[in-house]
């Protein structure tokens, strides 16, 4: 949906057709790497809210 | 199933059920919601899966219908009449599976939310853990763990070979991809896109789920089949219908964030309501009712009992929502 508006998965998926397969795994780590840490402190979050639900 | 209360197992116990009746009998009907949810999402996303069709399946000359579709259009001439053809085929498949989820979950009653306090009880499966433990286990070794170390073993090396000579490791990779800056831009743009996705998606499809399940609106099982109307629909060809839309529309929002925002909400509304909806369909009316007649007014009956025992279902829709947009591979950026 136009040039200025990029993506990660995409990117990677060109990246696979475009460039050697060992870039395309560092930018699929990369991306993995940034998931998991978003996750990470996403999960404490809702840990926190979840102990206490209703006050 | 942490909103369940263990009394209506332990009863089924007590009266003589052996546990795999009363998982059959009990446990599994009160989760159906949940399941089925599950289950049709599940579906409709493998229906419409994209990338590893395309990376594992295209070499091989092994096509599903999304990569299909993108043959169609990405040959010289395209063949779009072709490929919406194909894409418009799915939605019957997927009308008549949300047709049969709405009468399985119409049928009955799923309420295990209640004036009632309980504890949750955790139950003892004895020697059978150490099986289940090792099931799961091996799902993550082979899903999760195997991936992800070829992809390490390869993105360390120049060129990704089984045995590699020490010359062959190097670092390379990693700094190339840090210093690329689409691949930077496009990180800060998927972060944000599932930020915003999902917070503004959870005040949407809250509201929208209880519409449908909890208001008395007319016509609230219409606005559910306009809802999943986004799940028949594979992305590819919803990605391709939104940019010939915007590309004439005159507001001018193609070619930024914003129309893939927008795209992105829609995508995942299904997602989003469905998961909201397991929980909200547990939650006995009547606690919102007995508000009502203390004289709560609507938005302090939502804020003080609705939102409180959502609050489980809120929070991994949230999840759910960032994960799928930042994982999302439909070439909606292409």
């Amino acid at each position: 949906m136009g040039p200025h508006s990029k993506v990660i998965t995409p990117s990677i998926v060109e990246s696979w057709f475009g460039t050697s397969s060992e870039l395309t795994a560092a930018l699929a780590l990369i991306q993995t790497l940034v998931v998991a840490i978003a996750m990470i402190v996403l999960v404490a979050i809702t840990r926190r809210v979840g102990a206490h639900p209703i006050d | 199933m942490k909103s369940m209360d263990p009394a209506l197992e332990e009863a089924s116990q007590i009266i003589g059920a052996s546990r795999l009746r009363t998982m059959l009998r009990i446990t599994l009907p009160l989760v159906i919601p949940g399941v089925l949810g599950a289950a049709i999402f599940v579906f409709a996303e493998m229906l419409g899966s994209f990338a590893a069709a395309l990376v594992l399946g295209t070499p091989n000359r092994y096509y599903v219908i999304t990569t299909a579709i993108y043959q169609l259009v990405q040959q010289y001439p395209p063949k779009i009449q072709v490929a919406a053809a194909m894409g418009v085929s799915l939605f019957a498949v997927m009308f008549f599976m949300l047709f049969l989820y709405r009468r399985i979950v119409m049928a009955g009653s799923y309420v295990t939310i209640t004036g009632k306090a309980f504890r949750p009880r955790v139950a003892d499966v004895g020697p059978l853990r150490y099986m289940l433990l090792g099931v799961c286990v091996l799902y993550l070794l082979a899903a999760v763990g195997l991936p992800l170390v070829t992809l390490l073993y390869a993105s360390l090396q120049k060129i990704a070979v089984a045995f590699p000579t020490a010359e062959n490791w190097t670092l390379e990779n990693f700094r190339v991809a840090m210093t690329m800056n689409a691949v930077r831009s496009a990180l800060t743009n998927s972060l944000l896109l599932g930020f915003g996705t999902a917070t503004i998606g959870v005040v949407l499809m809250g509201l929208l789920a209880w519409l449908i399940y909890r208001s008395r609106l007319p016509g609230s099982g219409l606005i559910e089949y306009v809802v999943m109307f986004p799940q028949a629909v594979p992305r590819l060809v919803f990605a391709f219908g939104l940019m010939c839309a915007w590309v004439v529309f005159p507001i001018p929002i193609y070619g930024t964030l914003w129309l893939l925002l927008l795209a992105y909400l829609t995508v995942f509304l299904p997602l989003g309501v469905r998961t909201i909806a397991g929980v909200m369909l547990q939650i006995d009316k009547s606690l919102e009712e007995c508000a009502q007649m203390c004289g709560a007014p609507w938005a302090f009956r939502v804020r003080t009992v609705t939102i409180p025992l959502l609050m489980p279902g809120l929070i991994a829709a949230w999840l759910l929502l960032f994960i799928a947009s930042i994982a999302s591979s439909a070439p909606l950026s292409c």
